[in-house]
């Protein structure tokens, strides 16, 4: 009887339950694909806007002034090393950031990593030095939390 | 019993429901697939635009250093190009003055594209080939200054200054009460209008700086000036990274000169009105702390009507660099390109220190004059000296000379030295210093015998009333000379310079460095290395 049944096919019941599984399947996987997709594109654009923001920032960095820009005293500080230099540098990055580090490939500029901070992002740039005949740019690298 | 789906039909509506499901997957995946692959393309081209904006900055204080280093260059010798050889603008008749605005230029560009070919990495930094300089003097400011606050509040005063009646006439009374009365500087030769929020677009811009102790209002003005056209754009960009940064601001005791703006973190002057008002703002300036100015632009309403003397030397300069290649970023699927050109403002005495220069070493000869004096003060009877005896004389111009003058030449070569020392001199901030190399002297005399008669010469048993007397009239003649090399030193401003002979780099003066040759006879050798070419 039961390999007749079988032969037969699926009761009425049996195909809407089947169906109900299988379309239900289909709807929840339309709705959290793109749900999945959103979180995905979230953390994406979150993690674009913070990357550029480090750049930014150390765009910025160099673009504050007074009557010389920062980027003199920063680059006249990697060249001549004037320590009353740092101190503005640090006032400045203070503006910018809770947790950074400025930084070339010989020399710490400005530094401040509190407990918990985490030097996630980082830009770097080519910044020019005071003339002098041994070398005129030098690499700037910034971390920020 | 009910006939129920066939087994067909069941796996029918299986596969249907599949294809669904993954034709939604798939559609899904391929949504995500473009959008994450624009969003890294949007990514990179924010991230090359930011690295060509990082080497558009580096190439503007690139400017700034090239004119710092060729400033300091050009002037250290003496205004030419070619460097081992001695400056010198004078060899006794001959002059030589420096083509150094031309010489200037090329070391800028020297410079700049040094600076060019270092940056020339990711992005592709051409050459630059062309530089212009636009001079702009504003070397009476002050008096318009004066003149404007005179004409509020002291009329009287205004007769101290000449160029009052040009300026203001016979007005001499204003309304203090008017909201806005325009600073308005005027100029003689050539007016120049130009109104300082003409190209700002913005509700609120922002100068920021450390306080700073004003010695007077040009000095504070001049810096405004600078900073606010020089630097407009980035400090726009300041504020747009900084929106939401706390920044702390100083509250004026005068509120009455700064108000509280409409924009946040912003401080609004309303105008400049008169000196008084920016009498009052020095004092802002003088807290210690960090201070942040805002200005809004719509109600800046300064009239700059640049001011232009006859024969005075400017002390603004724009310099205006340009290349006929572009700034490029190239990457597999995109490419930026740039226009190169700059323009940068210079606050600079060089103009004047060269200016002051030529007008006592090329168009005049001080050295000369000083010799001259110091000839002139010899006493007299050094100049003419007279021997009168009954016996001949051996008339030796020398001997009696050295006879009557003792050190005579080495007292002439003192008052040479103190003669010339008299030039040293300050004018405004720029210190006039003339160092003495070498000086030499010489004199020159001739003698003449004349026969006389004198009964004093006859001896005591003599019949004669009358004896010969010898009369020696011996004339000198002095000469001078003087090898000095003159130091004009711009005491304003120092500048992160390399100097070639101490091999650092440091914060330097600029010194404008030159050798006078000069004299009424030629006792110093010809130098044989002077830079003219």
């Amino acid at each position: 009887m039961a390999s007749r049944n079988i032969k037969k096919g699926i009761t009425g019941l049996e195909a809407i339950i089947i169906t109900g599984i299988i379309g239900g399947g289909t709807l929840l996987g339309m709705v959290m694909i793109p749900f999945i997709l959103r979180v995905h594109l979230l953390v994406l654009v979150t993690s674009l806007y913070e990357y550029n923001n480090a750049q930014l920032s150390l765009l910025t960095l160099l673009s504050l002034q007074n009557k010389t820009t920062l980027y003199q005293n920063i680059s006249t500080h990697i060249l001549m090393n004037k320590p009353q230099n740092t101190e503005f540098i640090k006032e400045k990055m203070d503006l910018i950031s809770d947790c950074y580090k400025l930084y070339t490939l010989s020399k710490d500029l400005a530094s401040k990593i509190p407990e918990g901070c985490d030097l996630r992002y980082k830009a770097e740039a080519l910044i020019v030095l005071p003339y002098n005949p041994s070398k005129l740019v030098e690499r700037i690298m910034l971390e920020i939390g | 019993m009910s006939k129920g789906l066939g087994p067909v039909a069941v796996i029918a509506i299986i596969v249907v429901a599949a294809l669904c499901i993954e034709g939604t997957i798939l559609s899904n995946l391929i949504f995500r697939m473009e959008n994450v692959r624009r969003a890294i393309r949007e990514a990179r081209i924010i991230e090359a635009i930011n690295k060509m904006e990082f080497v558009k900055r580096a190439l503007l204080i690139s400017l700034d250093f090239s004119f710092y280093q060729a400033s300091y260059d050009i002037c250290g010798n003496g205004g030419f190009y070619q460097k081992d050889c001695n400056p010198y603008w004078r060899i006794y008749d001959a002059v030589y003055f420096p083509e150094f605005r031309e010489n200037l230029k090329m070391k800028i560009l020297e410079y700049l594209n040094n600076y060019a070919n270092s940056l020339n990495q990711e992005v592709k930094v051409p050459s630059y080939d062309k530089i212009e300089f636009e001079k702009k003097a504003m070397t009476n400011l002050e008096n318009a200054i004066l003149c404007s606050y005179y004409r509020c509040s002291e009329p009287e005063k205004m007769k101290e200054i000449p160029e009052c009646s040009e300026i203001y006439g016979t007005e001499r009374y204003c309304n203090l009460d008017a909201e806005s009365f325009p600073v308005e500087f005027y100029g003689k030769d050539r007016i120049e209008k130009s109104t300082l929020s003409s190209k700002m677009n913005l509700d609120c811009i922002m100068v920021e700086g450390i306080s700073k102790q004003y010695s007077s209002f040009f000095d504070y003005f001049i810096d405004f000036l600078r900073t606010l056209q020089s630097y407009a754009n980035l400090i726009v960009k300041m504020i747009v990274n900084l929106g939401k940064v706390e920044l702390s601001y100083i509250i004026a005791d005068k509120g009455a000169v700064v108000k509280y703006g409409q924009q946040e973190n912003c401080w609004v002057l309303p105008s400049f009105d008169s000196l008084e008002l920016a009498g009052e703002m020095i004092q802002i300036f003088t807290y210690k702390e960090t201070f942040k100015l805002g200005i809004d632009p719509l109600s800046v309403v300064i009239t700059v009507k640049t001011t232009f003397i006859k024969n005075s030397p400017p002390n603004l300069i724009d310099v205006n660099v340009s290349s006929s290649q572009l700034l490029t970023l190239e990457e597999s699927d995109m490419k930026l390109t740039e226009i190169p050109s700059m323009k940068r403002r210079y606050f600079t005495q060089l103009f004047k220190m060269f200016s002051e220069a030529k007008s006592r070493f090329y168009d005049e000869d001080s050295i000369y004059n000083a010799i001259i004096s110091a000839i002139d003060s010899l006493p007299s009877e050094c100049k003419s000296i007279s021997i009168a005896s009954c016996s001949p004389i051996d008339a030796n111009a020398k001997e009696i000379l050295n006879q009557r003058c003792p050190n005579i030449l080495e007292s002439l070569e003192n008052r040479i030295k103190d003669e010339i020392s008299k030039l040293n001199s300050i004018v405004d901030k720029i210190e006039i210093i003339v160092e003495i190399e070498d000086v030499k002297t010489d004199s020159e005399g001739s003698c003449r015998t004349d026969f006389r008669t004198s009964p004093e010469c006859c001896p005591p048993d003599s019949e004669d009333e009358e004896c010969p007397l010898y009369v020696v009239v011996c004339n000198y003649n002095y000469y001078g000379a003087a090898k000095v090399l003159v130091r004009i030193k711009d005491n304003s401003e120092e500048y992160p310079v390399y100097d070639a002979n101490e091999g650092t780099t440091d914060f330097r003066k600029n010194e404008l460095r030159f050798y006078v040759l000069s004299g009424n006879k030629n006792l110093i050798e010809i130098p044989t290395d002077n830079c003219q070419s």
